[in-house]
């Protein structure tokens, strides 16, 4: 976009052309301010005892049943992203002594630290328990999150 | 002294155990906010509308659905010509037959379910065997105690029907020239040895060119099923009403024994875990402890069920579906642990009065019948019971069960697609 403008020989497509670069700039040097605009708070978040943060953000918010959809969950510890773990989720209702009804997989590392988690869908009204499984480097962590809907 | 005291004793105990059966919970005057977003998570009026199926291309086309019709009430679909799919899910019945176990050729092992909503579903059978509609359409027809006839036949039928053949093209392009393909008169690789042995003798690109008409066959009666849907209730116009007032009485719209059974249905029964939503279902499978079938053994449920659709050629990932790969999020992302074991699917309640009897084999004749059974939560053949027991009295069920009855209603579908199409009836 920037060669495109810069060679044109229109005066406002060579100011439209320069906005948006600069726009783009900004973008690169200030991403995690971009992506704060984005992102909605954490739908669910919790720290571990080792100082692990986990937090997802629900691509459905607030979270409802009976609809398939997809979360982004961030790891981090001590500020830094936690980047190529292997994250498992499972999970249930205590209640009525029975799993999930899909079994989501994380498909993608969508950034250091960002996991994409797809095949989500809950199906009953109530208490959820989710257990997360992380591992990295011959390290284990479980972390657990409750909550109603 | 003893045997006084005994005279005496007993016949109250008696006296008091009725009494308490008899009881019916006072009725308080308004709904919490808690139980009025309960009451309208459950109003049609709250049901989107129905998403698109991107496995079938023309799940939502006009002249698909009409084509459908025609192929839904035609017993031409059956080797003897005597069985058409409205054979079993009559419109009369709410799309059910009034039987214990569905009738086609001879007798099946399943009870049939209605088709009211069931577009909504991302999977059919009570065991979740199939995840569409249109791959559900095509199993029966093939199914030797169901229509019994063969996909090479019904492509024969298509081809011979100039109606037919005229609608297939309108809707899926070119009919293709199979009486040039010198092929058996009948084949199926599901079909009786005769059929299986002529499937065999077909080459690859043959059988592909028929499994495609088949699965098309199917794509039409799924549009035409997808006209197929519920109607507000009485209880729908309460929980409109309810959106001004929070009262419990609105006007005679239901009986305090209607309002008491709504009460526990959200509440102490927590009928609304599983049928949840506004019709009444999650679509999910839940073990609930029903006794197998007579003569029959316990049934795996969804734990054979979904093992049986990751295998299917017509599933969403399959040559045959229009979805790509990341629009079959359900079958990508099903389940497939134990704990399914035994665990069916949950049907919904809407117009439930009109499609007894009950349960995946037909096992429960009455809605009080169902009642007590999800009382007492019996221990499962298979796996455990999800349910508990409930501890409710008898009039309590009688008032869950009066409930139930206030979601019977006229259709929302037109009245055309409610019949066998005029040129079909003889």
């Amino acid at each position: 976009m920037h060669t495109i403008a810069s060679y044109s020989s229109d005066r406002r497509k060579l100011l439209s052309g320069l906005f948006i670069n600069s726009l783009l700039c900004l973008l690169l040097v200030f991403p995690n301010t971009a992506k704060a605009a984005e992102d909605q708070q954490a739908t669910l978040f919790v720290t571990t005892a080792s100082g692990m943060i986990l937090e997802v953000f629900s691509e459905l918010d607030p979270l409802q049943i009976n609809i398939m959809h997809s979360w982004r969950v961030r790891l981090s510890k001590s500020g830094s992203p936690l980047s190529g773990a292997s994250v498992t989720m499972s999970g249930g209702m205590p209640d009525h002594d029975h799993g999930l009804p899909t079994r989501a997989v994380v498909t993608e590392e969508l950034e250091p630290g960002l996991y994409l988690l797809e095949g989500i869908r809950f199906h009953m009204p109530g208490r959820w328990q989710l257990v997360f499984s992380i591992e990295k480097d011959d390290n284990s962590e479980q972390a657990a999150i409750d909550f109603s809907l | 002294m003893m045997k006084k005291s005994l005279l005496v004793l007993l016949p109250a105990a008696a006296l008091a155990l009725l009494v308490w059966n008899l009881y019916s919970s006072r009725l308080p005057d308004s709904w919490t906010d808690q139980q009025l977003a309960s009451i309208q998570s459950l109003s049609l009026y709250n049901l989107p509308p129905l998403a698109p199926d991107p496995s079938n291309a023309v799940a939502d086309d006009e002249t698909a659905a009409e084509f459908g019709q025609l192929l839904y009430f035609d017993t031409r679909l059956s080797s003897n010509n005597t069985v058409s799919c409205a054979n079993c899910h009559k419109p009369e019945l709410m799309f059910t037959d009034g039987l214990a176990l569905a009738v086609g050729m001879a007798e099946g092992p399943r009870h049939t379910p209605s088709l009211l909503g069931l577009s909504y579903s991302p999977w059919f059978y009570w065991d979740g065997r199939k995840d569409s509609q249109w791959s559900q359409a095509l199993a029966p027809l093939e199914a030797g105690v169901e229509h019994a006839t063969d996909r090479l036949s019904i492509s024969r039928l298509i081809a011979e029907d100039a109606t037919y053949s005229d609608y297939y093209e309108k809707v899926f392009r070119a009919f293709p020239d199979i009486e040039s393909m010198s092929l058996p008169q009948s084949a199926s690789p599901l079909g009786n040895q005769a059929a299986q042995e002529n499937w065999a003798s077909m080459n690859t690109e043959e059988q592909r060119v028929i499994s495609r008409i088949f699965s098309n066959v199917g794509k039409a009666l799924a549009a035409y099923q997808r006209k197929i849907l519920p109607g507000p209730a009485r209880f729908d116009q309460y929980a409109r009403q309810l959106e001004d007032s929070n009262s419990t009485q609105q006007g005679d719209l239901l009986s305090n024994s209607e309002i008491a059974g709504l009460a526990l249905f959200i509440d102490q029964a927590q009928c609304i875990s599983c049928h949840n939503g506004p019709l009444f279902t999650n679509q999910d499978f839940h073990n609930t402890g029903v006794l197998a079938v007579s003569g029959q053994l316990p049934s795996m449920g969804r734990y054979d069920g979904i093992r049986i659709a990751r295998d299917d050629p017509f599933n969403c990932l399959g040559e045959f579906s229009d979805a790509s790969p990341s629009q079959c999020m359900e079958l990508r992302f099903a389940r497939d642990e134990n704990d399914l074991v035994g665990a069916q699917k949950t049907p919904t309640l809407r117009n439930i009065d009109l499609t007894s009897p009950y349960m995946h084999g037909g096992q429960l004749n009455t809605l009080l019948e169902v009642m007590v059974h999800y009382n007492d939560a019996p221990v499962s053949m298979l796996n455990h019971n999800e349910a508990k027991p409930l501890g409710l009295r008898s009039s309590q069920l009688e008032q869950l069960r009066d409930f139930l009855l206030t979601l019977t209603a006229p259709l929302a579908t037109e009245d055309k697609w409610l019949q066998s199409p005029a040129s079909l009836k003889p």
